[in-house]
């Protein structure tokens, strides 16, 4: 399915990215793009709404490190509802203990 | 003010309509006329308004406009309006009082009664427009003239000159010629959002500084933006020209209002020199921005050598000249990207070079043992790589590692760790490195790990990615000994092996033991062991294997890989062939999405 990325600005300063369809190398850049645009937006916490997205290959997940990066390492960034695949790729290289993997987010 | 009778024959004399009438004509046609004033910058008549009478000016002057160009200015004893009079078309022109203006009127009743009278009239109107026929006609021969011989072939030079500060200094020089203008400036925009002067030329005080003379201007700069408002600087003309991309034509800066001239006119103070008119113009570049701005002083009247005011001919050349700095830039621009394009595909040729000469050409078959890889990259230069080496007369290392990245940097990255390996393979072999407290291993991935920023940099500057911190590598990384079938290994966030059985059964597996090398700062990894016993298939793999796509845009899924690969088979070889068959039918024609690398290492029962 076609990848697309919504920033929705939630209260107490927390940038909201839904991400929708697989997200592979041709279109990590729009993901990229939407985290530079949560970071300009000053946000505390970056919650990466999950529940849609279908895949996300190596290309995504630089783009997750990136995110991690440009915001600072003392802004947490949570995936919400990460489906089996995109769970087992991020598990997979170690980067479930740089983000908080949860169901829903609760701000920790 | 009313004339008199008398007054207005002078004048009927003096202008050339009535050269050779009788005083009797003159009289009648004198009588006939009226007195009209205007005060400053009122519309006599407009372009388009019907014509019905003709105008000689007494005293004053009139400005001509057609389509906002200003056609002429004219002053005493001239006379307009005249054509209407003949020709019964609509005005061709507006025409505005400059200043207080009185004017006699003779309207189109009146002229009727006396060119239908007289003979003499009618000759000297017909001697009047042909006049004016023939300079039209000389002014268009010039203006043509002018384009063939002077500003195509500048634009076509100026095109081909690369150097910017000539190119910019080619333009003033023509741009001042065209205009015979005596002085003129070149700024140009910095990135501090500033302007500096950068050339300046002034002929009747022999002043030439900056650009190619080598002098330096002493000017400081001026800002573009207002430090205090944040707005764009819009009190002097060149800021103004430079923040907004609109020319500006001044005809007497002591006389305008608008901006803020205090430097020309210190200038001035202290030379002697008297800046009156200017036209300003902005530079672009080949995607619109402002770049700089050329202004000229002072242009002069071919003949009589006054200075007059800029006219809306010399703007468009000026502007139009402007426009080549921009199409010489796209071209500089275009050649650059060019030039950058060959390197990168040079370099990808390199790269590949120096992949292949990287890959083992040889694998190491420990008695017992049977190692078989195979390896497909997506692109010319791939991001996957593999090894597998002695470490010493028995062990052996294997490797295999994904840069989640493809292209030139990644393969010198690879080549980089690849080498780091085989020696940390020995170090670790001869527990030299362990001195340090943190396990050799984890040294060896540090260094990894250091090895990305020189590679990451080189990976920017070739292949134009963003950041290199974006970079990370999935490795594992294990040491067999073949005679006790013990592996010691590291899994760097890659996908997990799988260790099967004589029957094909999933056994193990080997998940990962510290996560992605560039991932996280500070890792320490550790190790883990497991054991091949006979019969036993290690199988290594990297993302392009489950996530080859298909044409329906599919994938292969590790699910089915691991249908695939739990079918027994004769050996290592078999079972590598059955993935690859599996997978070429999967994909048939579609280009690989990633490199696809799979490593076998089997103990033989």
């Amino acid at each position: 399915m076609a990848f697309s990325v919504t920033l929705k600005m939630l209260k107490n300063g927390v940038a909201e990215l839904s991400l929708v369809g697989e997200l592979d190398a041709s279109v990590a850049n729009e993901f990229k793009l939407a985290v530079e645009k949560a970071a300009a937006e000053n946000a505390k916490n970056l919650v990466l709404n999950m529940k849609d997205l279908d895949f996300m290959s190596s290309a995504g997940l630089r783009v997750l490190v990136f995110a991690k990066q440009k915001m600072g390492f003392d802004v947490d960034i949570y995936v919400i509802a990460a489906q089996e695949a995109v769970r087992e790729t991020i598990e997979m290289t170690g980067f479930h203990h740089s983000v908080i993997m949860q169901d829903e987010f609760i701000a920790i | 003010m009313a004339s008199t009778i008398n007054e207005r024959i002078d004048f009927l004399k003096s202008s050339l309509l009535f050269p050779d009438s009788s005083s009797d004509t003159l009289l009648e046609i004198a009588s006939e006329m009226e007195d009209v004033a205007f005060e400053t910058d009122e519309v006599i008549f407009h372009s388009g308004d019907p014509g019905d009478c003709m105008y000689f000016i007494k005293m004053g002057r009139v400005q001509v406009d057609n389509d906002n160009h200003n056609i002429a200015r004219l002053g005493a004893n001239d006379i307009f309006g005249e054509m209407a009079l003949l020709d019964s078309v609509p005005r061709m022109a507006t025409v505005t009082s400059v200043e207080k203006t009185d004017l006699l009127r003779l309207n189109k009743v009146s002229f009727d009664k006396v060119i239908h009278d007289k003979n003499g009239v009618a000759q000297g109107i017909i001697h009047v427009l042909s006049r004016r026929l023939r300079l039209q006609d000389q002014e268009l021969e010039k203006t043509r003239n002018t384009l063939e011989k002077v500003i195509l072939p500048l634009g076509i030079a100026l095109s081909r000159e690369k150097n910017m500060d000539r190119l910019l200094e080619r333009i003033l020089v023509e741009a001042k010629k065209l205009c015979n203008a005596d002085a003129g400036t070149i700024y140009r925009c910095t990135d501090e959002k500033q302007l500096i002067f950068s050339i300046m030329i002034t002929d009747s005080l022999n002043i030439a500084l900056g650009g190619t003379t080598g002098k330096e201007i002493s000017f400081p700069p001026i800002p573009l933006v207002n430090d205090a408002t944040g707005e764009p600087n819009t009190n002097y003309v060149s800021t103004y020209v430079a923040t907004t991309g609109h020319s500006v034509n001044i005809p007497d800066i002591y006389q305008a209002k608008d901006f803020d001239f205090t430097g020309t006119i210190a200038f001035d103070k202290r030379t002697g020199y008297r800046s009156t008119s200017s036209l300003t113009v902005p530079l672009n570049n080949h995607l619109g921005r402002v770049i700089g701005v050329i202004q000229l002083f002072n242009a002069q009247d071919q003949l009589t050598k006054q200075i007059v005011p800029f006219n809306a001919y010399q703007q468009l050349v000026v502007e139009s000249l402007a426009s080549q700095a921009a199409v010489s830039l796209n071209t500089q621009e275009l050649l650059r990207r060019q030039e950058a394009l060959i390197k990168i595909e040079h370099d990808v040729q390199v790269g590949r070079q120096i992949q292949a000469d990287f890959l083992p050409e040889v694998i190491p078959q420990p008695d017992g043992w049977e190692l078989e890889s195979f390896f497909q990259p997506a692109r010319e230069v791939a991001g996957d790589f593999y090894d597998a080496f002695k470490i010493d007369d028995k062990k052996v290392g294997f490797v295999i590692a994904d840069v989640c990245d493809k292209g030139v940097g990644a393969a010198l990255f690879m080549a980089l760790s690849r080498s780091l390996i085989r020696s940390y393979g020995l170090l670790i072999n001869q527990n030299i490195a362990s001195r340090q407290g943190s396990s050799p291993e984890s040294q060896m991935l540090d260094c990894i790990e250091l090895g990305l920023e020189p590679i990451g940099l080189t990976n920017n500057y070739i292949a134009q990615i963003h950041s290199k911190m974006n970079m990370f590598v999935t490795l594992f990384f294990g040491i067999l000994d073949p005679e006790s079938g013990v592996v010691t290994y590291i899994n760097a966030g890659h996908n997990p092996p799988v260790l099967l059985d004589s029957t094909g059964r999933v056994k193990e597996r080997l998940t990962l033991t510290g996560p992605a090398v560039g991932l996280l700062p500070n890792i320490n990894y550790t190790s883990r062991q497991l054991t091949i016993e006979s019969g036993d298939t290690l199988f290594l793999f990297t993302d392009g294997v489950p996530e080859a796509h298909n044409l329906a845009g599919k994938m292969f899924t590790e699910k089915r890989m691991l249908e695939i690969i739990s079918e027994p088979t004769q050996g290592a070889a078999a079972l590598l062939k059955n993935v690859i068959d599996e997978l070429d039918n999967f994909i048939v024609n579609t280009n690989p999405f990633d490199d696809i690398t799979m490593l076998v290492i089997r103990r033989k029962s």
